[in-house]
């Protein structure tokens, strides 16, 4: 790709500033950078998702022009989003159905022998997926399986993959021993050094240099990435090593003997209990599909037309969560774009979504008195200054007006994780909070929750992501087929390997 | 700014493809596309009734874009104008004329009742029993129009007259007129104030902002603990009544009875003129001017004889279908 240049017209935003990137056919390819570098405005260009401003590339030698996601299909590169458009109601074969150019008569007719010949594939990546299962009911991991399951039966040469879970990651190290070329955009360093032959650090929109990746040390990539060194201790540990957890008063979240979830797949989770103390962080890890979702929907209430509690209860103070206010209950859901926000609404609408029945968003008319009277109306000036507060507080690129759906992904989690913490609630329950996101993002979402938790908030966290759990939490609970194995103090020789075997 | 552009170059090219289309058929081209655009503005009559028509178009498509923000669609215009047309002129026959404006009051009043009402049945069925409330709302209004139709034709309607229709309201609960002789009455006014109240409504207060959140993504507005129940139905009671408000006034200010099929399709213009507004109900008052101007200007010129009323079908669906691709395309893009 030579000298790419791209400005959103939405937003002014000038993404990529004269790109030049090399891909060498057979290789697995790192993209890596902070949020906001440019990575997946580059490889939508790539993948015809959108029109560059300038700039060409070139593919196999021939200058190619994509108008559209089906010309670069057509040539056989394709490109797995992070996040996937999909029909909610169609199931994993009718979307493979739609990928399949001429579908064999036979399939016209009988759809059922598609089944075959997905699961044949399926099989031979190693991955798993129920052909009739419809997708709205599926993880996002089970959704990126479908879709590159769907690049592979449409003769893909090129795979551009963001930000791909281990599953995908692994599928894609065995197309690439069938000579397929593999472009893998990533946060995760230790990802790239592990599966990359060439990694391309992009920053500020431009290209820093594409290096070997056997040549590079840790530190010398995240160097690369962060334009500056930044400091990662180690075995980062939170508080309760400095001041332990006092665990002898009332506990602010009291989940007893609790089961239910989604009775149509294997989200479910059996009679967990599980108590979460003033000023302690507890991780419930698990992989995913391991009841995971309807813990979080079940102890937040929400979601219920998919997660049905059976039994059991669950305590924030005494009220159900149903009964708390957004004071009481912050929650940062793991579907941020679904369930966290309205993308197609302006940034201060999804700011003001817990504040909407705050008196301090109100107009007031002063009476002749001198007495205020409340109007209900929104004041502008007030919105303003809410946005204002939230956006500068995270440092977040965006304004009120626009809509959501113009801020990058780190901002978004940014607003979000600002917005559950805004009011100072007494109880947060986060979901995948660090998903995709860069180390500097990250740190500030962690920094913020721990200074909160240090005034006595209860964090009650579920991840996927081990290391994340032992950076962050105190207390580690262990789901597995939706029952609690373990809850683990976390201590200094706590590793990921004690962790990931009770896993799975 | 695009969206500005795109809309006038549709607007150019229905205009050309009207002008090319003319000049073939009609035998005074000049004079059809004249009296076409200048027609509503030519003399009092026509730009009164021009602006009367708005009016009815402004309640109409106002009302609509609440549905439409809130994600739902309303397919009952019809049959909710037109009850509430009939219900107005029986309690406009009932009432004692001493009631004065009163009356005229009380008989907006059940109109828009009987229009919530009617829409109401729809939300309240999505709500309990997921029946959608586009099939519900479009089958209600089917069956309404018959029953109406019966009414006036029959037990109803006036035997003194030729018309199928019911007596004539006394002149006392009539909407004063404003540019006489043409049909522009203070409805003007009502429309203007329904539209800017519900855009104050929809933008500026919690109800609205809440019916945005639901509309936009109703699992953010579970996340935000808003009452799904409520925003299934009010939407659906605020667009009925505002068809029902639409009927009632019809019949105050322009028939003064309920004439048999008096709703002339504005149950379904009101969804044009919404769409046009991208379902802004203050973008609604420009877009009902510029259907309104285009269906007087038609009319215009058919009554100067040099277009057949199919021409006239044809020329305002060219031009409903230009505004239309414009919005399908600006959509497509906003979703990359």
């Amino acid at each position: 790709m030579r000298d790419i240049h791209k400005t959103y017209a939405s937003n002014g935003v000038h993404a990529c500033r004269g790109m030049h990137i090399r891909i060498q056919q057979g290789t697995t390819h790192i993209i890596a950078g902070e949020n906001g570098a440019g990575k997946s405005t580059i490889m939508k260009i790539l993948s015809g998702d959108i029109t560059p401003d300038a700039g060409s590339i070139w593919f196999k030698g021939r200058k190619v022009n994509f108008r559209h996601p089906e010309d670069a299909l057509d040539q056989g590169i394709g490109m797995i989003h992070q996040i996937l458009h999909y029909f909610p109601t169609l199931t994993v074969r009718e979307h493979m159905m739609i990928g399949m150019k001429s579908l064999p008569l036979y399939a016209r007719i009988r759809p059922e022998a598609i089944d075959a010949h997905i699961t044949e594939i399926a099989d031979h990546y190693h991955m798993y997926c129920n052909p009739h299962e419809r997708v709205d009911h599926m993880s996002a991991e089970a959704r990126q399986i479908t879709a590159i399951l769907s690049l592979i039966s449409r003769g893909t040469e090129l795979f551009i993959l963001d930000e791909p879970p281990q599953k995908v990651l692994e599928a894609a190290m065995m197309l690439k021993q069938e000579g397929k070329t593999i472009i893998i955009i990533t946060h995760n360093i230790k990802d790239a050094l592990a599966y990359g032959d060439q990694i391309t650090v992009l920053r500020g929109g431009a290209n820093q240099g594409t290096f070997p990746a056997s040549g590079l040390t840790r530190d010398e990539l995240s160097d690369l990435i962060m334009g500056e060194h930044v400091k990662r201790q180690e075995g980062h540990r939170p508080s309760n090593h400095e001041s332990p957890v006092d665990r002898s008063g009332e506990p602010l979240i009291r989940i007893s003997a609790l089961s239910g979830g989604d009775l149509q797949s294997q989200d479910q989770i059996h009679d967990v209990s599980l108590s979460v103390y003033p000023g302690e962080t507890v991780a419930v890890v698990g992989i995913k599909d391991n009841g995971l979702r309807a813990m979080e929907a079940l102890v937040t209430g929400k979601t219920r037309h998919r997660f049905i509690p059976l039994s059991g209860s669950v305590r924030i103070r005494d009220r159900s969560p149903r009964q708390c206010s957004s004071q009481v209950l912050g929650y940062i859901p793991s579907d941020r774009l679904e369930t966290g926000s309205s993308v197609t609404m302006s940034v201060t609408d999804n700011i003001m979504i817990n504040m909407r029945n705050d008196t301090r968003c109100l107009s007031t008319w002063s009476l002749p008195g001198g007495r205020p009277l409340l109007l209900p109306i929104f004041s502008r000036r007030a919105l303003r200054e809410l946005t204002e507060r939230i956006i500068s507080a995270f440092r977040i690129t965006g304004k009120g007006d626009h809509p959501l759906e113009s801020l990058s992904g780190g901002n978004i989690q940014k607003l979000i994780t600002a917005r559950a913490l805004y009011q100072d609630p007494e109880v947060l329950v986060c979901a995948d909070i660090s998903w995709g996101l860069d180390v500097k993002t990250r740190e500030t979402l962690f920094e913020a929750i721990d200074q909160h938790k240090r005034r006595g908030m209860a964090v009650l966290f579920f991840t996927s992501e081990v290391s994340t759990a032992l950076d962050e939490a105190d207390r580690i609970a262990i789901l597995r087929h939706g029952r609690l194995t373990a809850v683990l103090d976390n201590h200094r020789d706590l590793t990921a390997k004690d962790i990931g075997g009770l896993m799975l | 700014m695009r969206r500005y552009r795109d809309t006038a170059a549709a607007l150019c090219a229905a205009a050309a493809a009207v002008v090319l289309l003319l000049t073939i058929l009609s035998p005074d081209p000049a004079g059809t596309i004249g009296s076409l655009i200048r027609g509503p503005f030519a003399n009092t009559y026509t730009f009164g009734n021009m602006l009367a028509t708005m009016s009815i178009l402004i309640i109409c498509g106002a009302g609509m874009t609440i549905s439409f923000q809130a994600g739902l669609f309303n397919l009952g215009g019809e049959g909710q104008i037109y009850s509430a047309g009939l219900a107005g002129a029986v309690i406009g026959l009932l009432l004692p004329v001493q009631t004065g404006i009163i009356g005229t009051l009380l008989i907006m009043i059940i109109g828009t009742a009987v229009g919530a009402l009617i829409a109401g049945v729809s939300g309240y069925l999505l709500y309990r029993f997921r029946i959608h409330e586009l099939i519900s709302s479009f089958l209600l209004s089917g069956a309404l129009v018959y029953f109406v139709d019966f009414l006036i034709s029959n037990p109803l309607r006036d035997t003194d007259g030729f018309l199928q229709s019911t007596r004539q309201i006394p002149q006392a609960f009539r909407l004063p007129s404003i540019l006489p002789p043409s049909n522009l009455t203070s409805a003007l006014f009502f429309a203007v104030i329904t539209a800017a109240s519900l855009a104050f409504w929809l933008y500026r207060m919690r109800g609205g902002y809440e019916l945005r959140v639901f509309g936009t993504n109703p699992s953010f507005a579970e996340f935000g603990a808003i009452p799904h129940k409520r925003y299934t139905i009010l939407p659906m009671l605020i667009t009925g009544a505002c068809y029902g408000l639409a009927g009632t006034l019809m019949v105050l200010s322009t028939q003064y009875a309920a004439i048999m099929g008096f709703t002339a399709g504005y149950g379904w213009n009101g969804i044009a003129v919404a769409l046009i507004a991208g379902n802004n109900p203050i973008l609604v008052i420009p877009a009902a001017f510029l259907l309104a101007w285009l269906e007087t200007g038609i009319r215009t010129a058919m009554s100067g004889s040099s277009l057949s009323f199919d021409m006239s079908n044809v020329i305002r669906g060219i031009i409903l279908l230009s505004i239309t691709l414009r919005l399908a395309g600006s959509r497509r893009r906003s979703m990359k």
